[in-house]
């Protein structure tokens, strides 16, 4: 059931909101909040939790975009398309959130130590592990990176969410899988 | 094709993976990499990478954390968020960039200082765990106080209990149910409640223990929903949430409906919630859009039915939306599966009446058709039994389908109807009278079972004088036209000595002293009709000619102890009471204050919002109230907590309103009156304070007329 709701969320959360329904949402309106908020908290919280690696941030970076969000929405340019632009406030806050604060580890170092014994031939990255060894990467590299492989951003789009440029992008890129890929000792990279 | 006779380097392999290299350079990366296991090696850890970034979990963000937002902003709170500028091509434009990052982030840090809430300590707050309670469940409650309960040894929580299939709610239904808190050492009130396995919704105050304070979240109440085993809101949850809030917020109720339809997207109800809520507020083209985005939607749940078996509830919800999609053939088929699965459905029993309604003995044989079969199952039945027969003015009938459905309902309203039809037959009228004196009775006590749950014992004492006055009088006028004028008389002498000032009572005396002969001694209540300033002047002349002639010197006596006598007691039940602080919008949009808009000038205050409280005797008061306050010193004011669009401007104009709106979008005034969600007609005095706040608008205009009255003759 969880499921289909998600899909469904998914799916729908790359329409562009009424006009009408932002500008009541600019106007503090509970009620637009609300709906703005039914539309695409999935896809904020997703992309919080993915940068952050904490639920608990996710929650607050969440917490804050839509906090915040009725007085934001009066710097949207309404030519862009609103959801990219609210996926830009998205990983600012959650970059905001990684730079202020230590983040809390999930993990401790020994079981990332574990995770790293791994056979050569298994040189394939699963789940959880991919998962646990974004928490070592810097919150730069690990931005660029989730934004391409979590959720299939082209480089010029990274770049554009970022406010670098699209060399930088594939420069940080690259740096996250080689530091990914020594975090894995046993991949391809370290040979 | 030349081929690549070296590894392929970081960033091509990167912009491989990527699909970011140009169609030449893909091919020769493409035909190296299958020959070359180093390379083969890297792009597959590259490719392994994507897999497990698409195996991640897809989280949804915590059911609370929405209510979490909504309360923090109630609450004032506000968060600055970073800047997204236009896309960035250029590099010397990042570091301007990062450095407005890091200007908005030490920004993020103060912003509590800037905006910390308002009201702050004046703020309470109730917890449950678990937040996403499942029906039969124990629910731990924490209260945290705001000042006015703050201190109490013990407070109580009152909560309203609906079920998925409670019907559509007044105040005083829903199973009343109570839960003791007691402080813990950090000043919360703490408590435990077992919810029933049939609980879907709840609705919740907390009072003093002797019912003397209430702190009903500025009349908002607190709400629980019945969750599934996945967190998820259950239907008959939001259901019933949406048929509390129609009553009360037109946005708050859409936005249910809208979480309706999001989770339950397969099921009917919520379609047809939506566009029954919408429609009527919608102008035509709109209107016409969202029903044929309906009827796309209604065809895709027709198609999937039609493979399903579908619940009575359901079958019903697709009967309603094809009603309200005007689709009469749709309707008529799922009317007949309804039919076929539950004959007594309300839907049902409705729609078939409604056909025969100009043959109302024909829906009587059919309503005592289906009571000898379902009889007490469905009050549908009696209800409709008993108009039906009134329609058809088979006295016998109505007083049978009446003394049925005293035995099945235990609504105070309909009891009320039933009991008073009882009066008019010398057979039933002795279980007609013990009704009402039961009802009498009943009133007057303040049960916490009929207690709504934001009023203290105090207040429903206050206001069951009025409504014991007016039930007493329906009693009398029942009596006076069943015969019995002596006790028709002395029911309204029982209603006099309660105090209030009411022109039907001193109509209905009058003609009951009219019938009993007594002329003479019907003039008294003449001159207080004469003296009402809202009582219709055309009656007060047409009562004259049935009247002693009376000289000029006295009917302006008569008119004058009449005045006095109002003044009195209408004036018994005021209060002083100063205005809250008020951020209201004109049409325009230019913020404005409630003191700008008195301007010193006495006032009826009217919150007011049409969506819920539209219907045309509503909106005709509306348009009474402005004309009987024109060309004096009191004034009509508007507050509406809708914002301003084509569609109100619309209604303002074909319902004759002639008053501005003015806006209240967050219901922040509603809410500082304690009065959100309610329609309240509030007297404001030239100094500007409150001091009479009541249900009937018309109450409102004479309050206000006597507070100039007396102030005149003080003057």
């Amino acid at each position: 059931m969880q499921h289909r709701v998600d899909d469904r969320r998914a799916s729908v959360s790359e329409k562009r909101p009424n006009p009408d329904l932002l500008s009541r949402l600019a106007r503090g309106d509970t009620e637009a909040l609300r709906e703005i908020y039914l539309w695409y908290s999935d896809d904020v919280y997703r992309i919080a939790l993915r940068l952050t690696g904490s639920s608990a941030d996710a929650y607050d970076v969440t917490h804050d975009l839509f906090l915040g969000l009725p007085e934001a929405i009066q710097r949207y340019d309404p030519e862009r398309p609103f959801p990219s632009w609210l996926r830009g406030v998205a990983v600012r806050t959650s970059q905001m959130r990684l730079r202020a604060s230590r983040r809390r580890r999930e993990v401790p170092l020994p079981a990332l130590r574990e995770l790293a014994v791994r056979p050569r031939q298994e040189a394939v990255v699963d789940r959880i592990t991919l998962e646990k060894a974004l928490d070592e990467l810097s919150p730069d590299l690990r931005s660029v990176l989730v934004l391409r492989e979590l959720e299939g951003l082209k480089y010029q789009e990274i770049a554009d969410l970022l406010g670098i440029t699209k060399s930088a992008t594939a420069v940080r890129l690259h740096r996250a899988r080689k530091r990914l890929s020594d975090i894995l000792r046993g991949s391809p990279w370290s040979g | 094709m030349v081929r690549l006779s070296r590894h392929l380097s970081w960033r091509e392999l990167n912009r491989l993976a990527d699909d970011e290299l140009d169609a030449d350079s893909r091919g020769l990366a493409i035909e190296h990499v299958a020959a070359c296991p180093k390379c083969s090696g890297r792009l597959s850890f590259l490719g392994s990478l994507r897999n497990a970034g698409r195996d991640m979990r897809h989280p949804t963000p915590p059911r609370e954390l929405l209510e979490d937002v909504l309360r923090s902003r109630s609450e004032g709170l506000r968060s600055i968020l970073p800047a997204i500028s236009a896309p960035q091509r250029s590099p010397r434009r990042a570091l301007p960039a990062v450095a407005a990052v890091a200007i908005i982030a030490s920004l993020a840090l103060l912003a509590p200082l800037f905006f910390a809430p308002e009201a702050g300590a004046g703020v309470s707050e109730l917890k449950f765990d678990p937040p996403r309670p499942v029906p039969g469940e124990e629910v731990h409650l924490s209260y945290r106080p705001a000042t006015e309960l703050a201190g109490e040894a013990e407070v109580r929580l009152r909560l309203r209990l609906r079920r998925p299939d409670s019907e559509p709610p007044r105040e005083t239904l829903g199973t009343h149910a109570e839960v003791i808190l007691r402080p813990d050492a950090e000043g919360r009130y703490i408590g435990s409640f077992q919810l029933p396995p049939d609980f879907a919704f709840a609705s919740m105050a907390v009072e003093t223990s002797a019912g003397d304070r209430v702190d009903d979240r500025g009349g908002r109440l607190w709400s629980m929903r019945a969750h599934g085993d996945d967190g998820t809101p259950r239907l008959g949850a939001l259901r019933q949430e949406f048929l509390v809030l129609q009553n009360r917020s037109w946005p708050d109720a859409a936005a249910v409906l809208h979480e309706m339809t999001l989770l339950y997207p397969e099921r009917a109800e919520g379609w047809s919630l939506q566009l029954a809520h919408e429609l009527p507020v919608q102008l035509p083209d709109e209107a016409a859009a969202g029903l044929a985005r309906h009827r796309e939607i209604f065809r895709g749940l027709q198609n999937r039915a039609e493979r399903l078996e579908s619940s009575a509830e359901e079958t019903a919800a697709m009967a309603r939306y094809a009603a309200s999609l005007e689709d009469t053939a749709a309707f008529g088929e799922w009317l007949a599966r309804l039919e076929a699965l539950d004959a007594a459905h309300r839907l049902v029993v409705s729609a078939r009446v409604s056909a025969f309604y100009t043959e109302p003995v024909q829906a009587l044989a059919y309503l005592e058709r289906l009571w000898s079969t379902h009889g007490s199952e469905a009050n549908a039945i009696y209800k409709e039994g008993f108009q039906a027969a009134i329609r058809a003015g088979d006295r016998k009938a109505a007083h049978r389908w009446a003394l049925r459905g005293l035995d099945v309902d235990g609504d105070d309203l309909w009891i009320r109807d039933l009991a008073l039809a009882l009066v008019m037959d010398p057979e039933t009228r002795e279980r007609g009278i013990s009704e009402i004196r039961r009802l009498l009775a009943h009133l007057g006590e303040a049960a916490d079972e009929v207690r709504p749950l934001n009023s203290t014992l105090e207040e429903v004492h206050r206001g069951s004088l009025r409504l014991r006055a007016n039930l007493r009088v329906e009693l009398a006028e029942q009596l006076m036209a069943s015969g019995d004028l002596d006790a028709a008389m002395r029911e309204l002498e029982a209603a006099d000595s309660l105090g209030q000032w009411l022109p039907e009572l001193y109509r209905a005396r009058l003609e009951a002293r009219l019938l009993e002969g007594g002329k003479q001694a019907a003039l008294a209540d003449f001159h207080r009709l004469d003296a009402d300033p809202v009582y219709s002047r055309k009656s007060v002349d047409s009562l004259r000619h049935r009247l002693p002639p009376v000289s000029t010197a006295d009917l302006r006596a008569g008119r004058e102890r009449a005045e006095s006598e109002m003044v009195q007691r209408v004036l018994a039940n005021q209060f002083r009471r100063g205005l809250p602080p008020s951020e209201l919008r004109t049409s325009t949009g230019q913020p404005i204050t409630l003191e700008s808009l008195l301007a010193g000038r006495p006032a009826v205050l009217l919150v007011w919002d049409r969506r819920v409280f539209g219907s045309a005797e509503d909106t005709e008061e509306v348009v009474r109230a402005r004309n009987l306050l024109a060309g004096g010193p009191g004034q009509l004011l508007w507050v509406t907590s809708e914002l301003d669009s084509e569609s109100l401007q619309v209604f303002i104009r074909e319902a004759g309103l002639g008053l501005p709106a003015h806006h209240d979008p967050r219901s922040k005034l509603g809410t500082a009156l304690g009065e959100w969600g309610s329609r309240g007609y509030y007297v404001i005095d030239r100094a500007g304070m409150i001091r009479a706040r009541t249900d009937s608008l018309m109450e409102a205009v004479r309050h206000l007329e006597v507070l100039l009255l007396g102030s005149r003759d003080t003057a």
